[in-house]
C-alpha cells in the first residue's frame, strides 16, 4: 500500500495513532525510498520551531504590552475567558491529555471558576504570609477544599488543578487553569530528593504572569516546589511570589521558606531561592524527558492519589 | 492576551524575517483584536482567533508585497522536490537559510508552516484557525514542506545528511 505524503508528514510530526505509527515505522526499516521521502518532513517539522525559539525567551517589548493594556477592557491585558490551554516554548514535548478535558469540565461550570478564584486568592495570601508555610500543626483551613493548595494534617499540599498538573503535566509545559484570572500552571522540572521522594518545581502565573527570559512579563507569579509523599500527596516545600512592576521591567519578589526564612528583594530572587533549595534537596540530576515520561505514565510509582 | 504575546511574536517572526516587522504585525494584531473583541466568542480559544487575525493581516499585506514584486511564488516546486535526492544538511538548517527560503514560499504556505512547524499547532488546530478542512490543511502543508525542503536542499555544496528531525516517540 502506498503511503501518502500526508501520512508520512503526520508520522514525522508524531500525529498518527499508535497502530499506524508502528506500521509505518516497520516499513521504514526495509524501504529506503520511504525513509528518503520521510526526511523531507522530518527536517521541516518540529526542528524549525527551535530556530525561532529565542524570540520566546526575549522580554516582550514594552510597546506591545502597552498596546494590549491600552486596548483591553480592564486595562491590564487579560480578558474574561482567555483560552483554556496555552502552550509555551516546549509545546512539542507533550500530547493532549485527559487533563485538558478534565480542566474544560472543571472550568465549564461557573462554580469551578469561582472556586479556582478563591484558590488563587489563597495562594497569593500564602505567598505573603510566611506563617502559613511553616509546618506548624494548626491544620484546618476549611476554605481550601477546592483550591490549588490545601492544608492537611498540618502541612500544605497541592490540590485541584495544581495537583493534577504535578501528577500528569510534562515539564516545560504551561497550562491555563482559571480563565477569568488568566492563570496558568507551568511545570518546570522533576527530580528525586535525598529521601527518595519525587519533587517538582512549578510556577503558577496569575493575570497572565509568566517568566520570559527570567523576567516576569506581566501579572504575578508564584514559583514553588513540591515533593510527593508516600501517600501520593504533593507537599509544598517552598513557595515564592513575584509581582510584575509595570514601572520598571524588574519584578518585586518575596519568598518564604518552609522553615520560616524570609527574603525580600527585587528581580526574580524568589526563583533563585527556589533553585538554591533544589540544590539542597536534589539527588543526582533532574529527570530527562524520557525518564520523566516513564514516571508520569506510572503516576509516579502508583501510590493512591 | 499578554500571555500569548511571546508565541505571537515567534509566529510573526517566522513570517516576517525581521523582529521589528514581527512586532509591528503583533501590535496590529492585538489592536485589531481588541477593537473587535466583541466578535470573539468567550469560551473559544483566544489564541486561534488571534492567529486568524494575524494571518489575515499578513495575507493582506502579502498581496501588496506581491504587487511590488518582492515575493516569489514558487508554488509547484513541491512536485520536483521528491525526485531530487539531495539531502538537507544540518548546516543548511539555520535560521538564516530557513528564513530566506520561507520567504520564497507563498504567503499561505508560510502561514501553514509558521502555525504547525514553528508554533506547534496540531493539524486540526491549524484548520480551525484557517477555517479550512483538515484534509486541505494537511495536503497544503505537505506541499509547502516539500517546497521548503527542496529550497533548503538547493546546495552550494553537497554533503551527506546528518540531520534527523526531532520526533515525538
Amino acid at each position: 500500500m502506498e503511503i501518502s505524503d500526508e501520512e508520512l508528514m503526520a508520522f514525522a510530526d508524531g500525529a498518527l495513532d499508535t497502530q499506524m505509527h508502528a506500521s509505518i515505522a516497520a516499513r521504514l526499516k526495509v524501504e529506503p525510498e520511504l525513509a528518503r521521502r520521510l526526511k523531507v518532513f522530518a527536517t521541516t517539522g518540529h526542528a524549525l520551531s527551535a530556530l525561532f525559539d529565542d524570540v520566546m525567551r526575549e522580554p516582550v517589548p514594552e510597546r506591545l504590552l502597552s498596546a494590549v493594556r491600552r486596548g483591553s477592557p480592564d486595562g491590564q491585558g487579560w480578558l474574561n475567558g482567555t483560552p483554556v490551554r496555552t502552550a509555551g516554548a516546549s509545546r512539542w514535548n507533550f500530547g493532549q491529555s485527559a487533563l485538558l478535558d478534565a480542566l474544560k469540565n472543571f472550568l465549564g461550570s461557573g462554580g469551578g471558576i469561582a472556586a479556582a478564584a478563591v484558590a488563587f486568592a489563597l495562594l497569593l495570601a500564602l505567598g505573603l504570609s510566611g506563617q502559613m508555610l511553616r509546618r506548624s500543626g494548626d491544620g484546618d483551613l476549611a476554605a481550601t477544599e477546592t483550591g490549588l493548595v490545601m492544608r492537611e494534617k498540618g502541612r500544605l499540599i497541592a490540590s485541584g488543578a495544581l495537583r493534577d498538573a504535578l501528577e500528569t503535566l510534562p515539564s516545560g509545559t504551561r497550562m491555563a487553569v482559571a480563565a477569568p484570572q488568566g492563570a496558568s500552571v507551568h511545570t518546570v522540572l522533576s527530580f528525586r530528593n535525598r529521601s527518595g521522594q519525587y519533587c517538582r518545581q512549578y510556577e503558577v502565573g496569575l493575570a497572565g504572569g509568566q517568566l520570559v527570559a527570567g523576567q516576569l512579563i506581566a501579572g504575578q507569579l508564584i514559583a514553588g516546589l513540591a515533593c510527593r509523599g508516600d501517600d501520593g500527596a504533593w507537599g509544598v516545600d517552598l513557595q515564592a511570589k513575584a509581582e510584575f512592576n509595570a514601572g520598571s521591567a524588574a519584578a518585586k519578589a518575596k519568598s518564604e521558606g518552609a522553615r520560616g526564612e524570609h527574603t525580600t528583594a527585587s528581580g526574580t530572587s524568589g526563583v533563585a531561592a527556589l533553585e538554591a533549595r533544589i540544590d539542597e534537596l536534589i539527588e543526582g540530576d533532574a529527570f530527562g524527558r524520557e525518564e520523566e515520561a516513564e514516571l508520569l505514565k506510572k503516576s509516579w510509582g502508583s501510590q493512591p492519589k | 492576551m499578554i500571555e500569548l504575546l511571546p508565541r505571537l511574536r515567534r509566529f510573526a517572526y517566522a513570517l516576517t524575517r525581521s523582529k521589528d516587522l514581527a512586532d509591528d504585525l503583533v501590535q496590529d494584531t492585538c489592536e485589531r483584536a481588541l477593537a473587535r473583541i466583541d466578535q470573539w466568542s468567550p469560551g473559544t480559544r483566544l489564541d486561534s482567533w488571534m492567529y486568524r487575525i494575524a494571518q489575515n493581516i499578513w495575507l493582506d499585506r502579502g498581496r501588496s508585497r506581491k504587487a511590488r514584486g518582492d515575493a516569489i511564488d514558487i508554488d509547484g516546486i513541491g512536485e520536483i522536490a521528491g525526485v531530487d535526492g539531495r539531502d538537507v544538511t544540518e548546516s543548511r538548517l539555520t535560521l538564516k537559510a530557513v528564513h530566506e527560503e520561507m520567504g520564497r514560499l507563498s504567503a499561505d504556505q508560510q502561514v501553514l508552516i509558521a502555525l504547525v512547524c514553528v508554533d506547534g499547532l496540531t493539524y486540526q488546530e491549524a484548520a480551525d484557525v484557517l477555517e479550512l478542512p483538515i484534509g486541505t490543511v494537511m495536503s497544503r502543508l505537505a506541499r509547502a514542506r516539500k517546497a521548503l525542503h527542496a529550497a533548503l536542499a538547493e546546495p552550494e555544496e553537497q554533503s551527506p545528511s546528518t540531520l534527523v528531525g526531532r520526533r515525538r516517540d
